[in-house]
């Protein structure tokens, strides 16, 4: 199912829920400032699993936030591999606790994804950044 | 201005409720008018269906009046058909003498009776008819007297009569031949024969007499039945001729009824013509009268929804030019007063320090005022929230008594208070609007008095362990209020009379501030005043009772120690806030350099290294939500995490609330003192310091147990008007960090470092953003160690510090879920 033009669904997977719920608290209130500002509606579905059914049982999504460490010893970038195969344009941004991640998720992706270090003070604003950039993107192309 | 508006609003409102009331003395006379159309309509119909029913009444009359003039035509022939038959019956009796014709004969008599009858019991209209009717009466009764006349000539006995006359004339011979007879006898001898020839002929000639006799009474009667055929003939067409205009009769008045029928049918069907067409017309009216009525209404809401959105936008407007006036104030305000104060602390004459004194007040008085305007607007709007601080009310109290006192004195007054003992030391609210409350109070009671004495008197009621009512009471004896008066004063912008605002001053504004924040608290405020004897004013005000331990408010001393040398980016379009930055830093050895909007920061602060931005918000080229945006998304790793203090004139929530999500570090409302903005300049210093200072104790390997900070402000800042969320996710630190240390006790007890690493990982991103950085280094460096396998030495000892500090943690929490609810 294709998402609708003026339409931004995320996804946020996140085992950590303390983190998780913080997160979606904070893309919560940025995007409905967004939405308001650019007519834009916006998604968010939220797991702490990534063998949470919900999550491939939404339809495609157009950002994807994933943590790189998952519960289950599940990898952020397994996980971001599956959601690709529904959303294959879909934008990613992986989150973790440690700096040195990055250069493990570039050799392991082959498509481009933006990392967060979530021990940065600023990694939540940067993640709503990430969104907005996503949303004037999605914007722009269907112009 | 603000009368203005406020008198703008109410007019527009007075519109709106007076097109609401002729809209609806509309609709009142619409539905009049509908109900009278409506009522005239089924007037009409139940006229036009009385009238309708009649007419066909009449018509099926009519027609069932034809139906009978068939049947009397019906009738007559059939009269005609038995006067036939009778006649039939007869001639065929006189021929045949079958007693079948008589008995045939007499049913057609009682039949012809019979139709007689009906025929005179249809038709009794008309005396012509009736004439008739008798005649044809009288004819039939002749016709059926000639039948039986000819039955009575066909006597059956005639022929019996003849024979008897034979039998007597034979008798009478027989007689003669006894009496001969004997004669006989005795001349039997004498001759037999000769004499019986005799008898014989006598006989025959009795026989041809008789004969002749009975053929002549035949002819007769012949003649007389042709005498009666003849007359029943003529009796018989008269009968005809009487049936024929008896017929033709009825004929001609069905003619004439079907005509009046037809007439009656028209006429009906033109009336209820007529009538539709009058419906119609109402219906039309009506459906005119609806769409209009529609139309109007249409209209009627359009207007209203406009003069809704009319009032909306001035309402809009009226929230606009309030903070845009406050911005455009408080900026040249918080020139004034910080270069006041600078100036205060330079050597001065008396009379240029008195005249710097009148300068503050006065700054203070109108920031007072804004300040006064603003809260207005915001406790309208259902914006203002209460925060829930511990603090002592009667410090509260003796900051407000010290505030007021040089008013009173200025004005010979006596300032008393009563404070009574049982008051708790520590109330848990809002110190800040309590002082506001009191402030207003005994301003207003100040200013209002010219002589006497103006006293507040504290104390408590219903208080139990947890709560308490704090009671306070402001009287004084000025120029008092009459019962009028009184109804008025809680009214934004009103003060008991126009004369008292050029009298006395002031906008009107402090007691209905007390009023909307004694309701915010859910207590109550009551005024007692006599006019020319002074004026008393109860408020009630629950509170929580608060605890000592938890008490925030107080005053340190500041340290500014490492500020010298440190680099700060002034950004800022207006040259004297600038400078008066400029001035205030310099004082603390930072070294300043200035931008005067976003873009000019960002270049600054890309070229060169800076240690805090102290950021404005509006203004021009670039403001500085974009610059501060575009510096934390930088690629510059320093450069993004550089603190950022906002510097800003906005006031209202939800600027704050914007701002505070662009991850600025701190906000500064303007006008804002010296104190204030070191304070703030300091508390984020040291908080980006602190992990140096850490890793520095750690390296002397001190021992020293230094209590692990928590820093709820960016957890608050994500939740900025919502408690709950907030106690939530406090409550999930700690169950989170709870179970943990449960589970990261028992992986170390297996041994399991790589357990061990894993859980430290997931226990440390929520410590992150609590700022409880110690546990948080602690947690990454047991994670580290933990998958280097380097932590079976270490482990006793950082398992020790990890209760240590997660004790220290979850209890402070606690403190604050306590404080919170």
């Amino acid at each position: 199912m294709r998402t609708n033009e003026r339409k931004l669904k995320i996804a946020v997977v996140e085992d950590n829920y303390f983190y998780n719920k913080i997160l979606c608290r904070q893309l919560q209130t940025y995007t409905n400032v967004l939405a308001v500002e650019n007519n834009f509606h916006f998604e968010i579905v939220s797991v702490t699993s990534a063998f949470d059914v919900s999550l491939f049982q939404s339809g495609e999504f157009d950002v994807a936030i994933i943590d790189y460490f998952l519960d289950e010893n599940v990898l952020g970038t397994e996980v971001l591999k599956k959601i690709r195969e529904q959303s294959s344009s879909c934008k990613a941004l992986v989150i973790s606790q440690s700096d040195n991640i990055v250069y493990k998720i570039k050799s392991n992706v082959e498509q481009f994804v933006e990392f967060v270090c979530k021990a940065d003070r600023y990694a939540i604003s940067q993640i709503c950044y990430f969104v907005e950039t996503a949303m004037e993107m999605k914007s722009e192309s269907k112009r | 201005m603000m009368k203005f508006i406020k008198k703008y609003i109410a007019d527009k409102e007075q519109q709106i409720r007076l097109e609401m009331k002729t809209n609806w003395s509309k609709r009142f006379s619409f539905e009049q008018g509908i109900g009278l159309v409506m009522f005239v309509a089924f007037i009409l119909v139940i006229m036009t269906g009385v009238i309708a029913f009649n007419r066909f009444t009449g018509v099926v009359n009519k027609l069932s009046e034809e139906t009978i003039a068939e049947t009397q035509l019906l009738k007559a022939e059939v009269l005609f058909n038995e006067l036939t038959d009778a006649d039939n019956n007869v001639k065929s009796f006189s021929l045949s003498k079958d007693s079948i014709y008589l008995d045939q004969f007499y049913n057609n008599v009682t039949q012809i009776t019979k139709k007689i009858n009906d025929l005179e019991k249809i038709e009794k209209e008309t005396e012509d008819f009736q004439v008739r009717m008798e005649r044809l009466d009288f004819l039939v009764e002749e016709k059926l007297l000639i039948l039986q006349d000819v039955l009575y000539l066909q006597d059956p006995f005639r022929v019996g009569q003849a024979l008897k006359k034979v039998d007597d004339e034979l008798n009478s011979l027989n007689t003669k031949s006894e009496i001969e007879n004997k004669n006989l006898i005795q001349k039997m001898f004498r001759s037999t024969r000769r004499d019986a020839k005799e008898s014989v002929d006598k006989l025959q000639k009795k026989i041809k007499t008789v004969r002749s006799e009975e053929l002549k009474i035949e002819l007769e009667i012949k003649e007389q039945e042709l005498a009666l055929f003849n007359r029943d003939k003529q009796v018989t067409t008269k009968i005809r001729n009487m049936l024929d205009m008896i017929q033709e009769g009825s004929l001609q008045r069905a003619a004439r009824r079907a005509e009046v029928a037809a007439r009656n049918v028209k006429e009906t069907n033109q009336q209820i013509a007529i009538f539709c067409i009058f419906s119609g017309i109402l219906l039309l009216v009506m459906g005119f009268i609806i769409a209009n009525y529609v139309s109007n209404n249409k209209r009627y809401k359009k207007a209203l929804r406009q003069a809704k959105r009319e009032a909306e936008e001035l309402g809009n407007a009226k929230s606009r030019f309030l903070a845009n006036m406050s911005h455009e104030i408080r900026t040249p305000l918080n020139a004034i007063i910080g270069f006041t104060d600078q100036l205060a602390e330079t050597p001065l004459a008396e009379s240029q320090s008195e005249d710097l004194q009148m300068i503050q007040k006065s700054a203070d008085h109108l920031l007072y005022l804004i300040n006064d305007v603003l809260d207005l607007t915001k406790l309208q709007a259902h914006k203002l929230s209460l925060e829930k601080l511990n603090f002592c009310a009667h410090e509260t109290m003796d900051e407000v008594m010290s505030i007021v006192a040089t008013q009173a004195k200025d004005k010979n007054l006596k300032l008393l208070y009563d404070w009574h003992p049982q008051i708790p030391k520590t109330l848990a609210g809002d110190p800040h609007r309590l002082k506001q409350i009191m402030l207003n109070l005994l301003n207003n009671a100040i200013k209002f008095t010219s002589a006497g004495e103006v006293k507040m008197n504290c104390s408590v009621k219903l208080q139990n362990d947890v709560r308490t009512t704090f009671c306070m009471e402001v009287s004084d004896t000025g120029i008092g209020m009459n019962e009028e008066q009184i109804q008025k004063i809680f009214e934004e912008f009103e003060q008991a009379e126009l004369s008292t605002t050029r009298q006395y001053g002031g906008s009107g504004l402090g007691l209905s501030i007390v009023k909307m924040l004694v309701e915010l608290h859910k207590g109550i405020i009551n005024v007692a005043s006599t006019s020319g004897k002074g004026t008393s004013i109860k408020i009630e005000i629950p509170y929580l009772i608060g605890t000592d331990e938890q008490k925030i408010i107080e005053k340190k001393e500041l340290s500014t120690d490492g500020f010298r040398g440190k680099r700060i980016l002034i950004v800022d379009d207006e040259e004297f806030n600038r400078k008066l930055l400029n001035r205030i830093l310099a004082k603390y050895a930072f070294v300043v350099s200035e931008a005067e909007n976003g873009q000019q920061a960002i270049k600054e602060a890309e070229a060169n290294e800076y240690d805090m931005i102290l950021m404005d918000m509006r203004m021009p080229v670039m403001n500085g939500m974009d610059a501060t945006r575009s510096i934390r998304r930088s690629e510059n790793k320093i450069l993004k995490k550089i603190p950022i203090i906002a510097l800003t004139a906005a006031t209202t929530q939800e600027e704050k609330e914007q701002i505070e999500a662009l991850g600025i570090n701190g906000f500064m409302a303007k006008p804002f003192k010296e104190r204030a903005l070191i304070e703030k300049m300091q508390k984020i210093f040291k908080t980006s310091s602190k992990k140096l200072i850490k890793t520095s104790m750690r390296d002397s390997k001190s021992k020293k147990a230094e209590k692990p900070v928590l820093n709820f402000d960016y957890l608050r800042s994500t939740s900025p008007r919502d408690d709950d969320f907030y106690c939530e996710m406090l409550q999930l630190f700690n169950k989170s960090l709870i179970e943990g240390m449960v589970e990261i006790k028992q992986e170390g007890i297996r041994k399991d470092w790589e357990a061990v690493a894993n859980l430290a990982h997931k226990m440390s991103t929520p410590c992150k953003h609590l700022g409880a950085d110690e546990l948080y280094s602690l947690l990454k460096s047991i994670e580290k160690k933990g998958r280097t396998a380097g932590l079976e030495g270490s482990w006793e000892q950082d398992l020790s510090r990890l209760i240590e500090l997660s004790h220290s943690a979850v209890s402070l929490v606690n403190e604050e879920l306590t404080l919170k609810k």
